[in-house]
């Protein structure tokens, strides 16, 4: 498990006091609101607070006030990310008087959006379409590792396959769901925590998931068992997994109708 | 000619073009497929586009800047046809024959924008663009990262375009420029970009970029405010 150190003093801000949205204008024009709460931290009352929106390709800035009245100083419209919903938000508090020193900061913080913000809020797996060429799908992990399932924008139903295609649930999501585990626990070596950091609270979401579907277990906080083979723990996920969403049954349905 | 982007047919039609070329094959330019509606469409636009040859990075921004500024095709960074098209327009730029007819066009996104994200800087037209954009106000600031010919965008542009928190920071790109540029030859300082960190060298100047990040809003910083920060091993290059 990585561990990280501060060794400048700089504040944490609790991803639970903050919240961004996004809506969308008929048009494909996005726009974030965001509620700030900094009351609880000890900070400066004069001091500046930044947020910044990016991804890979982009990044913009907006101003945001002070620490003691958080609110946006100018359109909060994200001209940058135009086609692409696979962005991240990212707050800054900065010393106005001496040097920009950074005295808190929150990052990777995912927005809800308005029009879909409990099935948002729920997911675990973030969607987003592109042109991949001659591949349907593919898996990425993009800002602070977070799993990004990139559909093939030459595919017509786009980002509701995963939502509301019977075969692609059946077929591709236990795949993905196999991947992204394989990710926390062989590649990055994950052991869940009680306290887990902000950027790992995504692998804690997965794990908590996967250890509550059918035939599986939680896995122990803390403690990296020697007995436990996270192989054969990933196989039983996946099994529940297909037997949560009733796969085969999805796939046999779907096959039927065509057939008929 | 009229400025068009090529449709998807077009988009492969260049590909395998520029595997003919990485096979050795000759081509002349301008490309014959360019003007057909078979691989490409018109875009709307003010004047003809008068294909010319470029030196630098910075003159080919300028001019394919200036010639999108009244295309109205929304969001013209993603279009992957419209920077295909130009790609193959500008080839005698940025990839011009040798004496012997051959050219080496590297890697397919360095002339069809990737939709990979890690080679999304790397397209010889958009990137510069891109980075022109950024410093229109001012591009002289950003000379060392304009100031490279087209077909070779170089280390400096791999190191400094490829993360966004850099290329999108006037102030790292300006004391960049400070510390690397030479504004007697119009080139990058020799040795700067040295693969080995020696102090004071394009590779320190990230490492050290990445600590002040975790202190320091580097947004909130104008270049001297930077400059200031940095550690002595970079007095050699700033002239102190």
């Amino acid at each position: 498990m990585r561990r990280r150190f501060n060794y400048t003093d700089r504040q944490r801000i609790r991803k639970n006091d903050l919240s961004f949205s996004i809506t969308e204008d008929t048009e494909g024009t996005q726009k974030f609101y965001a509620d700030i709460h900094l009351g609880s931290y000890d900070l400066p009352p004069d001091a500046k607070v930044w947020v910044e929106a990016y991804d890979r390709n982009a990044l913009m800035r907006f101003p945001f006030g002070s620490v003691a009245e958080p609110k946006s100083e100018a359109q909060t419209t994200l001209t940058d990310f135009t086609g692409t919903d696979s962005y991240y938000f990212r707050v800054k508090v900065v010393d106005a008087l001496h040097r920009s020193r950074l005295f808190a900061v929150a990052d990777s913080i995912s927005p809800l959006r308005r029009h879909d913000e409990d099935e948002a809020a729920k997911s675990l797996l973030r969607v987003s379409t592109r042109d991949l060429g001659p591949v349907p799908w593919k898996l990425e992990y993009q800002i602070a590792d977070h799993p990004l399932l990139v559909i093939n924008n030459r595919i017509d139903a786009g980002k509701s396959l995963a939502r509301s295609n019977l075969l692609f649930q059946a077929l591709v999501l236990p795949a993905i769901f196999e991947q992204v585990l394989r990710r926390i626990l062989l590649e990055e070596e994950y052991v869940p925590a009680a306290e887990p950091d902000d950027d790992d609270l995504w692998k804690e979401g997965w794990l908590e998931f996967a250890g509550g579907l059918p035939g599986n277990t939680p896995l122990s906080i803390d403690q990296e068992d020697p007995n436990d083979d996270p192989e054969q723990w990933i196989e039983d996920a996946r099994r529940g997994f297909c037997e949560e969403i009733n796969a085969i049954h999805k796939v046999r349905s779907e096959l039927k109708e065509e057939s008929d | 000619m009229r400025l068009r982007r090529f449709n998807e047919k077009g988009i492969q039609h260049f590909a395998i073009l520029l595997e003919s070329l990485r096979q050795g094959e000759s081509v002349e330019t301008p490309l014959d497929f360019l003007n057909t509606s078979e691989f490409s469409e018109d875009v709307p636009q003010v004047d003809e586009l008068e294909v010319q040859l470029f030196d630098s990075r910075l003159e080919l921004a300028a001019f394919v800047d200036k010639l999108l500024t009244d295309v109205e095709i929304g969001d013209d960074m993603t279009n992957i046809g419209l920077w295909s098209w130009l790609g193959a327009a500008f080839l005698d730029t940025t990839c011009p024959a040798d004496s012997e007819g051959i050219r080496k066009p590297g890697k397919d996104y360095r002339h069809i924008p990737s939709s990979n994200w890690r080679d999304f800087y790397r397209h010889l037209i958009r990137g510069p663009v891109r980075i022109f954009r950024l410093f229109k106000d001012n591009p002289d600031a950003a000379s060392i990262v304009l100031c490279q010919s087209p077909q070779s965008p170089g280390d400096f542009v791999e190191q400094l375009a490829s993360r966004q928190e850099r290329i999108t920071n006037p102030a790292i790109i300006e004391t960049a420029n400070t510390l690397y540029f030479d504004g007697k030859t119009g080139k990058p300082k020799r040795g700067a970009s040295s693969t080995w960190r020696k102090p004071g060298t394009l590779r320190r100047y990230g490492d050290v970029l990445d600590q002040l990040d975790l202190t320091y809003d580097l947004y909130s910083m104008s270049a001297n405010e930077l400059a200031e920060l940095l550690p002595d091993e970079f007095s050699a290059y700033l002239g102190k």
